[in-house]
């Protein structure tokens, strides 16, 4: 049983990890990104029967700190060799957590392994997703690198399972053996996936008929061509993919459509061109789901944003002509003269820093004015000189400040600096919008605040 | 439960197999020495043999019947002399260290058997060798002398300060114990040395080592006086900028101590002995050890052959014919330069000039073969040696670059070239989606559509290129941070030590609250490079320049 297309790399790992301590070198990194064939080709070779050879595996990725690390390599060869040598007996109680330290777990290996050198004198441990640990950093390799040396009783091989070159790369000096998987190619994978899906496949799909292989060799195929570019090689990827559209595929089977794959493939074409991953459905009852975020905000606070964001992505230098109430006597563009159109979308920048100051004006510029107040003010008799004066523009109140610190608190507002302990209401303080431009139409639309229309002449 | 089940039989597996080959643990006993390790080693070198060829026969027997068990001995003694696993006498020791050789011996004879205080520091690049000089001698030594000296073996990387005084004084006790199991003295109380303070434990291993001698005396041999040998590895990190107080005692301990104190240490640091305090250096003897490297390339070559040939055994075996063989025909395929062996050396020596490359490559290349003339062949073509460095390649970033899907591909091409107009050399996900969005465009803008004015019924034989939505290309996004093509502007990579990490992850980073669509990246790429690594038939190879 040997992994597809991996031939190579199991001969060459075969040459570096053997019972027989003295036939490999102490150390063997497998180097390759998720999804090719490590793990597997690593466990077939481990768990051949032929070679009887004494494994510990452990998951740096389920592990956070160096000395929860260092505390599971401890306990899980512990566990390991008892286990594998129950008629030894349990070698003297160790507790894990005890090690605090690399050498607590030096001196429980040596105990552990001296313990058992009678029936087991080489152990291989097995990191699987080393740079995966949360909190690595860069002595950790290092000291897994000489720990064999510490043992003087019996021996340890230490085999990592790396996912990222870069990492690898930076003990190049160590010169430690290093098997590479590289990433598979369409066609590899197209092999790999019939011949490791096809019967799980046809178990969902329970048809009489017998072209079911070709079915499926031909679905995997239609899903390849559609989602490698989008996938790449991962193919954990891919098979999740599989699973999504597989029901939905064998839907359009029928005894018509499996005959011709032409008219299945024109059934089932909308399968293909979306990827329709659960988290972004756009289903209706999906649709509530996506707009929960500002429907958790008040009006205010709606506003507050919308303004925040003007701060961050216009120029204060047209700050007059865009808000002024004045500007509107003056219509157009004579009012304000031509906008520079600049040469990339400033939303798609990030934002500019703002004060308080002019979030507030701008705020008060565009919230809307309520109802009753404006059927009394056209009692009063528009254009006049005195409803200007007169107009009730919300003032920064209390809850003004409020919903600004509510926001503040939520990341959607934030200030230059990041230090927690500051006077949020000093006029040094420079604030920032922390909301991308599609939430933020959303918003505006929420409260039917047309605001593409502000950037209608510098975005493109 | 079927697992459990595996496993059940698995373990009886075990045991059918170890009854089988009872040998195994037969010397052992309670051997908890590096010395003992060592004979328990060759002892068992046997044994593992036999087991091996048992293994092997089993796995060859359906291909063919009669399996050479010579070949297999000399293939095994083959693996062992590249793992540079054999015992003392048939270790060969490279040509161009034979001087640092003779000094280390020197050391270690004037202090194991001469009984005087010395303290050296050995000063080489990784896998120059150091340390096996060392054990090498203290194998040597240990054959005649194992009761003479008792080893403490420290690892800057793995002990601190503080655990290294434990790990002495536990290191100590556990010696103590193998050299007194003789004598049966009722010492083991003044043996306890591991418990107690720091500074407790440290007290009781000075006054170990001075009482160490009286004690023996009453036996009246003086043969029996023990001499400590310590090897540092990494000893620069004992010397760092505060205090130094391990160094400062032992190196104090090899000036005063009755008991002969020898201290190697071994660095890859060249300026050592800058490292050490003032009062520190005063006690130290001064002797720095440079490892040499092999001077050109016939050095080198010389050491490939080494590194190649096992030394002949005196005690002549059936193997020693392949043996023979072997090491001729490794001296005749290095004589000539125009084999593929001798390219490969010189291509080492060029690009690595590293015996610890060679030797690696070697592995796979011996390990597969199943007899004498498969080996021959593989040697004298050298494929497994060239599989090898191009297996090493596979990973690179060109070489992902060419494994991308074409999403992925003119992503990184569009983020690249954002970068490029851009002034700060930074682009985020908008932009570059921006960039993905006028190429694809332009692109579908030059393909004659077939079926115009949106006959959205019929899209079948839509040739245009796909323009995914923003939402997926997110995913693609994250591929490539995956790949470190994309880095977070002002991110500190992988930090020095878990206390940077553990500061680190104490303060929020200001990139953490930015959405994700503005986040600004730095490429590790740039778009010069992609146009190297695209192949020119690439529907985006034209993209690779503004």
């Amino acid at each position: 049983m040997s992994t597809l297309f991996r031939e190579y790399q199991e001969t060459s790992l075969k040459s570096f990890i053997s019972n027989d301590h003295t036939l490999t070198p102490p150390n063997v990194i497998l180097l390759g990104p998720s999804g090719t064939g490590k793990t597997t080709t690593l466990n077939s070779i481990l768990s051949a029967s032929s070679n009887d050879i004494v494994h510990a595996t452990i998951r740096p990725s389920e592990l956070v700190t160096w000395k929860s690390l260092i505390q599971a390599t401890s306990r899980v060869i512990q566990q390991t060799l008892i286990l594998k040598f129950p008629q030894i007996g349990a070698p003297p109680a160790l507790d894990p957590l005890q090690v605090e330290d690399y050498f607590g777990l030096v001196k429980d290996l040596n105990i552990v392994m001296s313990h058992y050198s009678a029936v087991c004198s080489t152990v291989h441990i097995v990191f699987d997703g080393f740079d995966l640990l949360q909190d690595i950093d860069a002595s950790l390799l290092l000291v897994f690198l000489k720990l064999h040396e510490q043992i003087s009783t019996g021996h340890l091989k230490c085999v990592f399972v790396i996912r990222d070159s870069y990492f690898v790369h930076r003990y190049s000096n160590f010169v430690i053996p290093t098997v590479v998987f590289p990433r598979y190619t369409q066609q590899q994978l197209l092999k790999i996936l019939c011949i490791s899906r096809s019967r799980d496949l046809s178990s969902q799909y329970n048809n009489s008929n017998t072209s079911g292989v070709e079915v499926i060799e031909n679905f995997i195929q239609l899903i390849l061509q559609s989602f490698y570019s989008y996938t790449g090689s991962n193919i954990s990827a891919i098979n999740d993919i599989i699973d999504l559209k597989w029901p939905q595929y064998i839907a359009f089977l029928d005894n018509e459509t499996l005959k011709d794959s032409a008219t299945l493939y024109r059934r089932a074409r909308h399968l293909f061109t979306f990827v329709d991953e659960p988290l972004n459905k756009d289903d209706g009852e999906d649709q509530s789901a996506n707009n929960g975020v500002e429907h958790e905000l008040s009006k205010i606070a709606r506003y507050i944003l919308i303004a925040a964001y003007f701060c961050s992505y216009t120029n204060p230098r047209y700050d007059p002509s865009l808000f002024s109430r004045k500007a509107g006597i003056k219509s157009g563009r004579a009012s304000y003269g031509r906008r520079k159109q600049l040469e990339e979308n400033p939303t798609h920048r990030q934002a500019a820093t703002f004060s308080l100051e002019r979030l507030l004006a701008i705020f008060q510029a565009i919230y809307p004015l309520d109802d009753s107040d404006n059927g009394n003010d056209a009692k009063k008799g528009r254009g006049s000189l005195e409803q200007l004066l007169q107009e009730p523009y919300i003032r920064p109140n209390i809850e003004v400040f409020q919903t600004i610190a509510e926001l503040y608190s939520l990341k959607w507002l934030a200030t230059s600096t990041m230090s927690v302990n500051v006077d949020l209401l000093s006029a040094k303080v420079r604030w920032r919008v922390n909301v991308a431009w599609e939430i933020i139409l959303e918003i505006a639309s929420s409260v039917d605040f047309d605001i593409q229309q502000y950037f209608s002449d510098i975005a493109i | 439960m079927s697992e459990s089940n595996e496993e059940m039989n698995q373990d009886q597996k075990k045991d059918v197999f170890f009854e089988t080959s009872p040998a195994i643990g037969s010397k052992d006993g309670i051997a908890t020495l590096e010395s003992n390790k060592r004979n328990l080693e060759e002892d068992s070198l046997e044994n593992n043999k036999n087991k091996l060829s048992k293994i092997n026969s089993h796995n060859n027997s359906h291909t063919t019947e009669i399996t050479d068990s010579h070949f297999i001995d000399f293939k095994i003694r083959l693996l062992r002399h590249i793992n540079q696993t054999l015992p003392y006498e048939e270790t060969k020791i490279y040509s161009y260290l034979t001087e640092t050789r003779q000094e280390v011996s020197r050391i270690l004879k004037q202090s194991i058997i001469q009984k005087e205080s010395h303290s050296a520091i050995m000063v080489g690049p990784r896998n120059s060798y150091k340390s096996s000089l060392i054990n090498n001698e203290l194998r040597y030594l240990s054959q005649d002398h194992s009761d003479q000296f008792i080893v403490v073996r420290l690892n800057g990387l793995i002990h601190s300060e503080q655990t290294a005084i434990k790990s002495i004084a536990l290191q100590l006790e556990l010696e103590l114990k193998r050299l007194n199991q003789d004598q049966t003295t009722s010492a083991d109380d003044s043996i306890d040395v591991s418990t107690g303070s720091l500074t407790e434990i440290f007290e009781k291993i000075l006054k170990l080592l001075d009482a160490t001698k009286t004690h023996e005396n009453k036996d009246g041999s003086e043969s029996a006086k023990v001499s400590v040998v310590f090897v540092f590895d990494e000893i620069d990190t004992f010397a760092g900028p505060v205090r130094q107080t391990l160094l400062y005692n032992l190196f104090d301990m090899v000036e005063h101590s009755v008991v002969p104190v020898c201290i190697i240490g071994t660095t890859t640091k060249l300026n050592i002995s800058e490292f050490l305090e003032k009062r520190v250096r005063s006690r130290f003897s001064q002797r720095v050890i440079y490892v040499p490297e092999p001077n050109d390339l016939d050095d080198f070559v010389i050491a490939s052959g080494e590194s190649l040939s096992p030394m002949i055994p005196r005690t002549s075996d059936d193997e020693v014919v392949y043996l023979k063989k072997w090491n001729d025909k490794i001296d005749i395929l290095l004589k000539d330069e125009s084999s593929p062996l001798f390219l490969e050396v010189h291509r080492n020596y060029e690009t690595f000039k590293s015996q610890t490359v060679f030797r690696n490559s070697l592995l796979p290349l011996v390990s597969g073969c199943s007899n004498f003339e498969e080996l021959q062949d593989a040697i004298t073509t050298c494929k497994a040696i060239t599989n090898y460095s191009i297996n090493q390649y596979q990973n690179d970033s060109t070489a992902i670059v060419q494994t991308l899907s074409d999403l992925e591909l003119v992503i990184l091409i569009a983020a690249a070239r954002t970068i490029l107009k851009s002034r700060d050399e930074s682009t985020n996900f908008n932009i570059t989606y921006v960039e993905y969005s006028n190429i694809i465009k332009s692109l579908n803008a030059r393909i004659p559509s077939t079926n115009n004015l949106n006959s959205t019924t019929d899209k079948i034989l839509d040739n245009l290129i796909k323009l995914w939505s923003k939402e997926d290309v997110k995913n693609v996004w994250e591929t490539l941070q995956e790949f470190k093509f994309l880095t977070e502007k002002g991110a500190m990579g992988l930090r020095e030590s878990s206390l940077a990490v553990f500061y680190a992850s104490n303060y929020l980073i200001q990139t953490t609250t930015i959405p994700f669509d503005l986040r600004t990246y730095n490429m590790q790429i740039t778009l010069h490079d992609l146009r190297g690594v695209v192949s020119k038939s690439s529907m985006f190879y034209p993209w690779t320049q503004l």
